[in-house]
């Protein structure tokens, strides 16, 4: 009974705090930086996407990195919420469940700007949706694009869906622990009036239930339908059926590594050493190991399948291009290398070696999306149109600006909601 | 790129409306007002009205064809019973549709500070006391002009300058040397078996280029009467690139190359003159052995084909070799009944007139009281320009009639600006001597007048050009003739029979140039550009328009060649300190394979200080001031300075790297066996639609023989003039965003093998742009072509990295609100906004409009009767364009041809564009 008090305590007691200084800090930086990525978004609705370094032959660069990249990045969530409850791995999910699940939405939305933001016209961009329309023209359903929407709509939907019905007994136990009346009432709303009646507890399960079931396949489909705009394209080095299990696995590989830069200073500011333990990261890092692995073996298979297909764009490509760009070496090195120690019990253990490890595979697989989209593009297959690609200001101001925007979303969920499932905690305990 | 104000924008709409109401044909006087209820015969709205036109570079003229639609002059091509152009056309020549409706134009008189009309002017010239007049002109080669100057120096003591950067008198004055006076060479490719040309770029470069590239390609099919072009050349240029024997050799020892070829001639017997000793070691001093018996071969070749060679010479070489080219084609019997023919030139006074030199001197003297300078911009391109600013600026009245006010209006007291040659009357020669009319096509936006205007009122006469022009003509008939056709009836200039001799002074003056001493560092060569000597340079299509060799756009560089970069060890982009004897200017060096060694060639036209021409303004470097004298070729020096500076080029990579996009072959191997490209065409394993489930009813295609393209990239601007696409700046070309919805894919091999392949959207019938389109904006029309519907592209630009080929474009930007060309806009095609994709159509609109002629008058359209912009400029026919069920036509026979290929086969695309391959005649081959 202690030890779930003290739990409750840890849980709540901050919730109601005032904020730090250190937070007000992290809060202006990353409130700037969010400013700023909407400052530039409206700039570039304004003037033109012309203010991207996009050109031809890479008519897609940053802004469809950062899509696919940020994609990515919530698939960790999912794989945690949905696939582990399903294979009930509940004492190292649950401790960090809300944590990714809440990183999933935000990194939705951080990469949901941009199939609209890369667009010509960004205005049109629900020409991509089967919407009724007069003209009776549909979206042109051989394209990956609107599978695109489709699947990015979906997940999001769902993942939100899942996220919320993860959380209502937590924000239940806020609203009557909360301190002032318009917490209460908050809060209250926002329970759906939640009593923990052993009804609704059966109910919640089932639903629950269901809902991860419906999750579970996302994970594989979505990252799946993102690697279509690639894999169905004549590009070299996008055009290979090795991208969807690549691209899936490079995204859990990615969303891991993020679980862990965004657990490790969580817990350390909150004190939760004991709720997010060295196992939950232990095992973090070995998923990512895997995942990782999985994804050298794709580099692997990418060289070979240029070589083997024989296709001369192909393997000027992996063959002369790469060799030479440093974009490749950035990415073989933090993607196949880097992981590579978490072999050992002891990185895994290792607080600065997994938060290190796992930044440098953020900026691998980063890297490892600059690689495949514009180098396929700037090699393609008439080399009188290689070209040359140089990102913009505003390229990286856009990219700096979901980095804050996603990191403000997130302090202010650690704020105002419980990010640790106290219910579910404490139904294991 | 400037931008237009919005009060601008309002002027230019109300001068185009004026245009447009007021006719163009008849001349000023009442101004009526004509209503459309009942249409003007030859006006229909949507229909645009063809007129013949002139345009005119140093005097020779070009002849046009204007498209007019609703009173605006849109477009711009060659005249077909012209002989300077046959049809074909040169980029400047389309370019020149821009300039009607510059902004950037000089568009008022200025005298001192005040502003005047022409009509005062005019008059105060009519007053101008007697006494000494300089005029300073380009060469002129207008029977009227000749006329008037003639008359003009009865009332005044009349000095004129002709004054030209790139001249053409060393010709002349080779003539001089041979025939003992001025002689004009004329040639006929198409009945030349062999073609030598010695530093000419006798297919782009040249005022009879057009139709000279048309007769040249009329001998290129292979089969055994293929003709064999000899090209001897410093840099490559678009004539080499087509060349069957390519030797390049630094621009001072073409002499050496020529002497050579007469030393062989004479051995073999033919009547050549003879060298003595001296000068044939002086002359085998400056080759190499492969050098040597390049020129050797080609002597033995030419004395094969007696009477059917022809030798030509650029301007740039002295008078003596061309002295020795006439030698070379009178021995080998190619004058008279061969393909060569001399005529007296059209030019007026080739060898006369004053130098700059003696007008300074004049104004130095006070003898010099009046100096109008018209139509040219000597102060920027002379020897000795800031003098000639110090001298205009001391004399009593320096008038510069200019479209531009540039660095000869800077230095004049009194600026007023000249009409464009679509705006007035104006009549030219040819360099045939064909004599052409200049007809109006739109009334002047400006106060402007026409030269024969301003030489007029100097001349006292009160008639207008018009009046003079037609004064020349004995009836209506025969004036009116000459105006339909654009020529005038039996005018070419008689040919004249005329034995070369070899006096001493040419001996000696062969000596002399052939022990000028062997630099042992760099030669510099100068050389024409796209924006020629700098007069196109306010043009923004040609300012845009990449080199046909180098890809440059918005600039120049320091052209030099692998091994003369290894040597100074430089690589692209790197800084070159660039000195002559008398100048020095730092600009980037950039590698070119095909240079001579230690040459460095470096384009004029560039880093012009006008700041009242936006587009012209410090673009490039000027390399005008490393001249030492009137030579375009001395020895130099060139340090790299240690910095970098990028230049802005459209294609970056001339190798295939494994792809099969560019095939080539030589004449003797295909005759043997011409299957060589059969493994690039025809059905592969698909599940998609057969050929034939694809092919019924009318399907369009199109056919590009890459022999023939030499890269000269006239259908580049042509399609620019016909389909509105927008020029994007030196920024944006930089970052990959050039909108050409053609391009001229230039390849290179290790042997040298240049092949130039127009790079347009292929139309797959299996595209994939269409199936990775979300939104089908791009779809396949039912006869065949890959269609863009604007207003449905979204701008995803999936489809762009889809297309193998990189043919689409993009609008980065809303790049039409940039452009000060809304009048020159062709109606029948979309203008795009920012946001979407767009590529090229086919030029449906012409198949469009041939439609509907074809629906109105019942019947079906005719083989051959659209032709799409490219086509139509194209000089040497390389693109042709047509129905796939087709017979009995060239195209149709092209799809049949043995040598025909699809780009990037592999991929399964089935384009619709095919290509012929290029099949080289070298002599060498077996």
């Amino acid at each position: 009974m202690t030890e779930l008090a003290r739990l409750h305590d840890d849980l709540f007691a901050r919730m109601q705090a005032r904020p730090s200084p250190r937070w007000k800090l992290l809060f202006a930086i990353t409130g700037g930086l969010t400013v700023l990525l909407f400052a530039l978004i409206a700039y570039t609705f304004a003037t033109g996407i012309g203010v991207f370094g996009t050109n031809i032959p890479a008519g897609w660069a940053f802004p469809i990195i950062n899509f696919v990249y940020w994609i990515g990045i919530g698939h960790a969530g999912t794989f945690i919420s949905a696939i582990l409850f399903l294979l009930e791995q509940h004492n190292w999910r649950n401790p960090i469940n809300r944590l990714t699940e809440t990183m999933t939405i935000f990194a939705v939305m951080q990469a949901a700007l941009f199939p609209v933001l890369h667009l010509g016209r960004p205005w049109f961009a629900y020409w991509l949706f089967p919407y009724p329309d007069l003209m009776a023209v549909w979206p042109q359903v051989k394209s990956a694009l609107p599978w695109d929407a489709a699947a990015v709509t979906t997940y999001f939907t769902v993942s939100v869906l899942f996220w919320y019905l993860g959380m209502i007994p937590d924000l239940a136990s806020v609203r009557d622990h909360a301190t002032s009346r318009a917490r209460r009432i908050a809060f209250g709303i926002a329970a759906m009036g939640w009593r923990g009646s052993a009804q609704q507890w059966r109910h919640w399960r089932v639903a629950y239930l269901m809902l991860a079931s419906i999750a579970t396949p996302l994970v594989i489909s979505v990252h799946s339908v993102v690697s279509s705009d690639f894999a169905i394209g004549l590009t070299p080095g996008w055009h290979t059926t090795l991208q969807p299990p690549y691209f899936v696995a490079g995204a859990i590989f990615s969303g891991f590594a993020m679980v862990i830069v965004l657990a490790i200073p969580t817990r350390y500011f909150f004190r939760l050493e004991h709720v997010i333990t060295d196992r939950v990261l232990d095992n973090c890092a070995k998923l990512m190991l895997i995942t990782g692995l999985i994804v050298a073996y794709g580099y692997l298979l990418d060289d070979f399948g240029a070589y083997y297909g024989g296709d001369p764009a192909e393997r000027t490509l992996d063959f002369v291009y790469h060799p030479r760009s440093v974009i490749f070496w950035v990415t073989m090195g933090c993607n196949v290398v880097v992981p590579q120690m978490f072999w050992a019990r002891r990185m895994r253990r290792n607080r600065t070696a997994l938060f290190v490890g796992s930044l440098l595979v953020l900026v691998g697989m980063w890297g490892e999306r600059f690689m495949i989209i514009v180098e396929g593009l700037l090699r393609d297959h008439i080399p009188s149109a290689w070209g040359t690609y140089t990102p913009t200001l505003v390229d990286l101001g856009i990219l700096a600006g979901t980095f804050g925007f996603f990191s403000f979303l997130y302090l202010l969920f650690v704020r105002f909601v419980p990010f640790i499932p106290a219910s579910e905690l404490k139904e294991e305990a | 790129m400037s931008e237009l104000t919005r009060r601008e924008l309002l002027q230019l709409l109300g001068s185009g409306l004026a245009a447009l109401q007021a006719g163009c044909l008849e001349p000023a006087g009442e101004q009526r007002i004509v209503p459309y209820d009942v249409d003007p015969p030859e006006q229909r709205p949507g229909v645009p009205v063809r007129y013949t036109g002139l345009l005119a570079r140093d005097g020779f003229a070009a002849g046009v064809l204007v498209d007019t639609r609703d009173g605006r002059p849109t477009k711009i091509d060659g005249n077909p019973l012209h002989p300077a152009t046959r049809g074909g056309s040169l980029p400047w020549m389309q370019a020149s549709i821009l300039d009607v409706y510059d902004p950037q134009r000089l568009q008022q008189a200025r005298l001192g500070g005040d502003t005047v009309t022409w009509s005062r002017l005019l008059a105060s010239l009519r007053a101008l006391p007697r006494g000494p007049v300089w005029l300073v002109m380009p060469p002129q080669t207008s029977p009227t002009v000749a006329a008037l100057l003639a008359r003009i120096a009865t009332r005044h003591d009349l000095h004129v300058v002709y004054d030209a950067p790139l001249d053409h008198r060393p010709a002349y004055h080779g003539a001089m040397i041979a025939y003992g006076r001025p002689l004009e060479l004329q040639v006929e490719p198409e009945r030349a078996d062999v073609i030598a040309a010695f530093d000419a770029d006798m297919l782009a470069g040249m005022p009879m280029s057009a139709a000279w590239a048309r007769a040249f390609a009329s001998r290129r099919a292979p089969d055994r009467r293929m003709s064999r072009l000899w090209v001897c050349e410093p840099m490559p240029t678009p004539t080499g690139s087509v060349a069957d024997e390519r030797l390049a050799l630094p621009a001072r020892a073409v002499a050496a190359a020529v002497t050579c070829v007469i030393e062989r001639l004479g051995e073999l017997g033919l009547h050549a003159p003879t060298l003595d000793l001296d000068t044939i070691e002086a002359a085998h001093a400056q080759l190499d052995p492969v050098q040597l018996t390049w020129t050797r071969s080609l002597a033995e070749n030419f004395a094969e084909r007696r009477g059917a060679g022809a030798v030509v010479v650029g301007d740039r070489q002295p008078p003596v070799v061309h002295a020795l080219a006439r030698w070379i084609d009178a021995a080998c019997g190619n004058v008279g009944g061969g393909p060569v023919a001399l005529t007296e030139p059209a030019t007026i006074d080739p060898l006369g007139g004053d130098a700059l030199d003696s007008l300074v001197a004049a104004v130095e003297d006070g003898r010099a009281r009046a100096v109008i300078v018209l139509d040219a911009n000597p102060v920027a391109t002379s020897l000795h320009g800031h003098v000639l600013a110090d001298a205009l600026a001391h004399v009593p009245l320096s008038l510069h009639v200019t479209r531009y006010f540039d660095e000869t209006s800077a230095a004049c007291r009194a600026t007023a600006p000249l009409a464009h040659e679509l705006e007035t009357w104006t009549d030219a020669r040819a360099w045939t001597g064909a004599h052409a009319i200049g007809q109006p096509a739109i009334r002047p936006r400006f106060d402007v007048v026409s030269a024969i205007d301003a030489l007029a009122a100097l001349a006292g006469e009160s008639r207008g050009a018009r009046e003079l022009l037609r004064a020349a003509f004995p009836d209506d008939t025969s004036w009116r003739a000459a105006l339909r056709t654009g020529v005038v009836a039996d005018s070419d200039a008689p040919r004249v029979a005329a034995a070369p001799v070899w006096p001493d002074s040419a001996r000696d003056e062969l000596v002399r140039t052939l022990a000028r001493p062997r630099a042992d560092g760099i030669e510099l060569v100068l050389t024409p550009s796209l924006v020629y000597d700098g007069r196109h340079a306010a043009n923004a299509w040609l300012q845009e328009l990449p080199h046909p060799i180098t890809k440059q756009t918005w600039g120049n560089a320091a052209l030099l060649g692998p091994a003369t970069a290894a040597h100074l060890g430089v690589s692209t982009e790197d800084v070159l300190h660039v000195a002559s004897e008398l100048g020095a200017i730092e600009l980037p060096a950039l590698i070119v394979p095909g240079m001579a060694d230690e040459t460095i060639a470096i384009e004029l036209g560039y880093g012009r200080v006008t700041p009242a021409v936006p587009i012209a303004n410090g673009v490039g470097v000027d390399a005008y001031p490393l001249r030492t004298d009137d030579r375009l070729y001395f020895p130099g020096s060139a340090t790299p300075t240690g910095e970098r500076a990028s230049i802005v080029r459209t294609q970056l990579e001339t190798a295939q790297h494994g792809r099969e996009l560019a095939p080539t072959t030589t004449l003797a191997a295909y005759l043997r066996d011409s299957r060589f490209t059969a493994h690039l065409r025809g059905d592969q394993p698909s599940l998609l639609p057969t050929f034939a489930e694809t092919s019924r009813g009318t399907q369009w295609g199109m056919s590009i023989d890459t022999a023939l393209c030499t890269g000269c990239s006239a259908c580049m601007v042509a399609c620019q003039a016909e389909n509105n696409i927008p020029t994007v700046g030196p920024a944006d070309v930089a970052r990959g965003r050039h909108m050409s919805w053609i391009r001229i894919d230039r390849w290179l091999a290790d042997d040298g093998t240049v092949v130039n392949e127009p790079m347009l959207c292929q139309h797959c019938e299996h595209a994939p742009c269409e199936y990775v389109c979300p939104v089908n904006a791009t779809v396949h029309g039912a006869d065949g072509l890959n269609e863009q519907v604007y207003n449905r592209c979204v701008g995803t630009r999936f489809c762009s990295n889809n297309c193998p080929y990189k043919v689409r474009r993009f609008n980065w930007f809303a790049y039409e609100h940039h452009d000060a060309r809304a009048l020159q806009y062709n109606p029948d095609v979309t203008v795009r906004s920012r946001g979407v994709m767009e590529k090229c159509t086919y030029c449906v609109q012409r198949i469009r409009r041939a439609e509907h002629r074809a629906l109105v008058e019942d019947r079906p359209i005719a083989a051959g009767e659209i032709v799409t912009a490219c086509q139509q400029a194209c000089p040497t026919t390389a693109i042709v364009f047509g129905e796939l069920h087709e017979q009995g036509t060239r195209f149709a026979a092209m799809r049949r041809d043995a040598r025909r290929f699809d780009a990037l086969f592999e991929l399964g695309t089935r384009p619709r564009t095919q290509y012929l391959a290029k099949v080289k005649n070298p002599r060498s081959a077996r």
